[in-house]
């Protein structure tokens, strides 16, 4: 347990001394939102605010996903502690977090300003809130998981794509059926379980990726 | 004082087969041209091997291997975005598993490696030479019988290259063993020379 304290503390550690991420993540999801609400029709932008929303949010994690290891494979720093004894699956869901940070927590904290652009009613954001955190923590398992399994590939990000986007895009259209459902005023818990179900799945996933870990180190 | 025996034996790239067993208080120095596979062996070694021919290395040791060795590789794996004293914090948590809180004695650490740490500064701002220290100074986080070292002398000015030799032998006197690779000579130790496969 005190493994994944300290390597989450350092990688929210890290996150904060390179800010640049989160701003990187910040302004992609505003740019890209504002250049939908200025181009589109405010009729349609209701209907289409949904999907605009979880595109953006499926494109912030295919922007860092190849950045998940990366940066600990080539300093090293993954094999030395390979060489510990750090249980494999630790170290993955502590990437997860990390990675969630970096990729998740900006769609989250840029949720209301979504709202703002797209012209949205206020009463949506808790249901977008929650479906976004649930949503997200899915996506940066899988997204982990996915990155331990390519590592080493010679095209990794390649890999990692073919290896994630189907298990992605479930998440997705989970996520903007909730925001859908609830603007034409349904009830969405159904819709939440399923994404409960999905980020069980993606839990579910996660010793295949320790298990891609532990594959690099013998004896 | 260490006491205890630990040997090896496989498969070099070059297909020479070797066996080694070593006693407390010996040093195996790999030495060899470039690409003649001391890091591939000494990163089999260590659990971790870097190149897909050589893993066949049986290891000879009672105990847990991974708590019982320091491995500092050709990438040592130093965070340059961290500061020093973060750095030698996150180790020294890795290491002691058994109390996760304990502050690591950072100050001494710095004294022992010779580096200055009061500036503050992240460790991507020091030289070559420097963040080389910053990582040999995991030897001293936690101590540790077997040494595995990559080219540890490598950025290394001439003082320290002497000091680092210091530590090799203070290491040894106490009963440790240590293995390492360099394209220096030892001052001590047996010398394995691995040849280049044809």
């Amino acid at each position: 347990m005190h493994w994944f304290v300290t390597l989450l503390h350092y990688e929210c550690l890290l996150v904060l001394r390179s800010g640049k991420d989160i701003a990187l993540m910040l302004g992609f999801a505003l740019i890209a939102l504002s250049v939908m609400a200025l181009m589109a029709d405010p009729a349609w932008l209701h209907e289409a605010a949904a999907a605009m929303i979880w595109t953006v949010v499926l494109f912030s994690v295919l922007l860092m996903i190849e950045r998940i290891f990366q940066d600990d494979h080539h300093s090293g720093r993954l094999d030395a502690l390979l060489t510990q004894a750090v249980p494999c699956w630790v170290i993955v869901l502590a990437k997860a977090g990390g990675f969630w940070l970096r990729a998740g927590l900006p769609m989250i904290v840029s949720a209301p300003l979504a709202i703002l652009l797209l012209q949205l009613p206020f009463f949506v954001l808790p249901a977008l809130l929650v479906s976004l955190i649930l949503g997200t923590l899915t996506l940066s398992l899988f997204a982990t998981t996915g990155a331990a399994l390519a590592l080493g590939a010679r095209q990794p990000t390649l890999l990692v794509m073919v290896l994630v986007l189907p298990l992605l895009i479930p998440v997705v259209i989970f996520g903007a059926l909730v925001l859908e459902r609830s603007l034409a005023g349904h009830a969405v818990t159904g819709h939440f379980l399923w994404l409960g179900v999905c980020f069980c799945l993606a839990l579910a996933c996660v010793p295949f990726g320790a298990m891609a870990l532990k594959a690099r180190t013998v004896g | 004082m260490f006491e205890f025996s630990f040997g090896f034996s496989g498969t070099a790239l070059n297909g020479m087969a070797f066996e080694y067993s070593l006693r407390s208080g010996d040093r195996l120095c790999l030495r060899g041209d470039n690409g003649s596979g001391k890091t591939s062996l000494l990163s089999a070694l260590a659990g971790v091997p870097s190149h897909p021919n050589q893993s066949a290395i049986s290891r000879d040791y009672s105990g847990d291997f991974r708590t019982q060795m320091h491995f500092i590789g050709h990438r040592t794996g130093v965070h340059e975005a961290l500061s020093i004293a973060e750095e030698w914090q996150f180790w020294h948590t890795i290491f002691s598993p058994h109390q996760p809180t304990a502050p690591c004695p950072i100050q001494d650490i710095a004294n022992q490696v010779g580096l200055d740490i009061s500036s503050q500064r992240i460790i991507g701002s020091l030289s070559a030479g420097q963040k080389q220290k910053v990582a040999l100074a995991r030897l001293f986080i936690a101590p540790r019988p077997i040494w595995l070292l990559d080219e540890a002398d490598h950025h290394l000015d001439q003082t320290s290259r002497a000091v680092f030799e210091g530590w090799v032998q203070d290491h040894c006197n106490i009963g440790g063993i240590v293995i390492d690779t360099s394209h220096f000579l030892p001052n001590f130790g047996t010398v394995f020379s691995l040849q280049k496969a044809d």
